[in-house]
């Protein structure tokens, strides 16, 4: 077994934490408290190489490994960039744009992923509807086939850069009276006719994420847009899981050791009972709880990434351990760092309270910890 | 990054699986019926695995990577707790001892590795300041007198020689006496709960007469104290990640097999997600600890706190397993000193031996404080 990260990812990993603290993280109070999307530093990020980095560099890409992949999420989290931003960012890259890449035609490659690389155009995954989260095959969003177009009706929910997206990628029943094998996928661009956005959900965290319903009303759609084969739709939301469980986790992991520094900075300068609060045991063993969920987690989501670059088939068990553990084991030590910043952790300047509520999203987003549980009791 | 083991490790483990299956007649509960019984246990596992390279040293120049190290350890451990513990503090901490300090007068006594030994730091049942010593030490011509006790010494019961550490005109001092010295009295821990098999005992030191040639004055001793709680720690991690394979192992194939309301009890969703916790923990664990096992064989500043974390997580991870297994399994684990029983117990031990859960944290937090 081995561990270490190359030289060149360590190199690479300062330098996107370079990169964010200039460039992102100055900004990130002021975007969350408007609950406002940071477009600038979404175009920055694609300038920077970040949005494509692990896609081909004939399409703009960066030609980047899974891992490398990762660490550059990592790093966004470690530079202090807000939950919001990251999500947007993974939402927009693997969610949407990889399906693309894996699952698409050569036209829709050269059509659409250039754009989402470069940031000039923002994408987002259409899945979950009102009455279909964690059972997916219960959608009622249905595509009918009419001629050389797909007809859309339906809607979705919860959906990450659904009010500022250039394009979604929907999932629909093409079969209605089949469950999974009637699902497939399609490219839906903005201004379609019978396509609409909702408004922004008002949200506990992530809020510099912007996340809507989506609606299909009648909305016709050429049948070149389709996405892969008709039916095979739930097997490519499957294959995002990977990076669900990855480099949708990666972020987190980065904000355990923000968190930890900032805890550690802040609790060497503040003084009670006239020594640093930093002195008292108490304080210690947040900081070292802290630190163990981060080294626990942090090996989580490197062998997941490691298995994908090597080509291996996802292990399910693995994926659901990784979110599972992320999900509902990183919630006290986030606690406990709101905790030592004491009143100060509870207002929005110093910034913890912000990690504490995008936290929370952790145990539901992307595959609720029940869910996980399930899929792990099942495959032991 | 590999996440795997070489083919030539997956041998390893297999042999080690088929080493200590010739040995499966130990493992059966009532196998011992004396502490001498539980020391020639010791002595012929030290002679099985010595073969396989299980007594590797975790670093640089070891011909196997310390995380094949870890697994073996892991592997025994997960066959007989208690008797693994016993070859470790027995074995390689004392091993690990001698080289760090390779001096000759040990070379030149009758000390040697082919015997259990035992290491007694800790007085009045807290390990958390070593270089404190009650021990009285009195120079008499050409040796030395030494009276107090020393308390929980894993091996204590079947050891040949015991490290008893006090000091000399203030410096740290390592005197090796004799078990068999009829001034040293061995207290045996009376109802314990914990590792049953383990041999632990306090001890008294009655004007116990220790020669000069089994004295010694280790420059550092912190370091010294430090790679034992370093290998102390990896000890009860790997235990710990065994431990935790066999309450799973156990639980799930009971969770399978009994009936509760027409289904087995895995079909029921709070035993099913209780089980699921369960193996999150084992993974997570397992791989941190591994991590920490690589960490080893680096120069990196971090591998004492990565040791450290493993160590607190492991442990608390072995509790947790057991205890919810327990709610699994039912009554049938309060009769007949039932196996997960005893890992409850057990795990509970682990986080106060080696570099406690209590001081871990805090030297962790240290770091993160620089």
């Amino acid at each position: 077994m081995d561990f270490e990260l190359s030289k060149t990812q360590r190199m690479f990993k300062k330098e996107v934490i370079r990169f964010a603290k200039k460039e992102i993280a100055p900004r990130v109070q002021e975007h969350e408290i408007k609950n406002e999307f940071d477009f600038d530093a979404f175009k920055k990020m694609g300038e920077f190489g970040l949005l494509g980095l692990h896609f081909p560099e004939d399409l703009g890409g960066g030609g980047a490994d899974v891992l490398t992949t990762i660490i550059a999420g990592e790093a966004l989290g470690e530079a202090g960039v807000d939950g919001g931003l990251t999500l947007a960012y993974g939402a927009h890259s693997f969610l949407c744009a990889d399906t693309i890449f894996c699952h698409g035609t050569d036209l829709h490659r050269q059509k659409y992923l250039p754009q989402l690389i470069s940031g000039e155009w923002i994408g987002c995954m259409g899945l979950t509807e009102p009455d279909a989260g964690s059972d997916v095959a219960s959608m009622k969003t249905t595509a009918i086939r009419d001629g050389d177009y797909y007809v859309l009706n339906g809607s979705k929910i919860f959906i990450t850069n659904g009010p500022i997206a250039d394009l979604a990628l929907v999932y629909a029943k093409t079969n209605p009276e089949k469950q999974h094998e009637g699902i497939s996928t399609f490219i839906v661009e903005k201004g379609t006719k019978g396509f609409t956005a909702g408004a922004p959900l008002k949200k506990m965290g992530m809020r510099t994420s912007q996340t809507s319903e989506l609606f299909f009303n009648n909305c016709q759609i050429p049948a070149d847009n389709l996405v892969g084969q008709e039916g095979m739709g739930f097997f490519y939301a499957m294959q995002t899981v990977e990076w669900d469980r990855s480099a949708l986790l990666a972020p987190m992991i980065g904000a355990m050791s923000y968190a930890i520094k900032q805890c550690s900075d802040y609790s060497k300068k503040r003084y009670q009972f006239h020594r640093p609060i930093s002195h008292f045991q108490a304080t210690k063993y947040k900081l070292a709880n802290m630190k163990i969920f981060l080294e626990a987690a942090r090996s989580l989501v490197y062998r997941i990434a490691w298995c994908k670059d090597q080509g291996q088939a996802v292990n399910h068990l693995e994926a659901a351990v990784a979110k599972l553990f992320i999900g509902d084991w990183s919630l006290n030590p986030i606690n406990d760092a709101m905790l030592i910043h004491g009143g100060y952790g509870y207002c929005h300047e110093y910034g913890m309270e912000m990690l504490f509520r995008d936290n929370r999203l952790a145990p539901i987003g992307g595959g609720t910890s029940e869910i996980q549980k399930k899929i792990i009791s099942k495959l032991i | 990054m590999n996440f795997t083991f070489s083919d030539h490790e997956k041998n390893l483990f297999q042999n080690m699986e088929s080493a200590l299956a010739q040995e499966k007649h130990l493992f059966v509960k009532g196998a011992f019926q004396a502490e001498n019984d539980i020391a020639q246990a010791l002595i012929t596992f030290k002679q099985k695995l010595s073969s396989l390279g299980y007594f590797s040293s975790f670093n640089h120049s070891s011909s196997l990577e310390p995380v094949a190290t870890l697994e073996m350890m892991r592997i025994f451990a997960r066959q007989h707790p208690a008797l693994f513990l016993g070859v470790e503090y027995g074995f390689r901490i004392v091993t690990e001892i001698n080289r760090m300090l390779n001096e000759s007068c040990l070379q030149s006594s009758q000390v040697d590795d082919s015997l259990v030994c035992a290491i007694a730091f800790c007085e009045d049942f807290v390990e958390t300041d070593t270089k404190q010593s009650s021990i009285n030490v009195q120079s008499v011509d050409d040796y030395f007198l030494l009276s107090g006790e020393k308390n929980v010494v894993i091996n204590a019961g079947v050891a040949k020689y015991i490290a008893v550490y006090g000091h000399i005109d203030g410096k740290d001092t390592l005197f090796f006496i004799s078990a068999s010295d009829d001034s040293l009295d061995l207290v045996p821990i009376e109802n314990k709960r914990f590792f049953p098999e383990l041999a632990i005992a306090n001890i008294v030191l009655r004007n116990c007469q220790v020669p000069q040639n089994m004295v010694l004055y280790p420059q550092q001793l912190n370091a010294l104290i430090s790679k034992v709680q370093y290998l102390e720690n990896f000890a009860c991690i790997a235990c710990a990640l065994g431990m935790i394979d066999k309450c799973i192992e156990i639980t799930t194939g009971f969770a399978k097999t009994h009936q509760s309301g027409n289904k087995p009890l895995i079909a029921h969703q709070a035993v099913a997600f209780s089980l699921a916790e369960t193996v999150t923990l084992k993974q997570t664990a397992e791989l941190l600890a591994y991590r920490a096992a690589w960490m080893c064989a680096t120069d990196d500043s971090e591998k004492i706190v990565m040791n450290q974390c493993a160590k607190v997580f492991c442990s608390e991870a072995a509790e947790t397993i057991a205890s919810q297994c327990i709610n699994i399994l039912g009554g049938q684990v309060f009769m007949d000193n039932h196996l997960v029983e005893q890992m409850l117990f057990n795990a509970k031990f682990l986080q106060l031996i080696g570099t406690s859960t209590h001081l871990a944290r805090i030297a962790i937090a240290d770091v993160a404080l620089k």
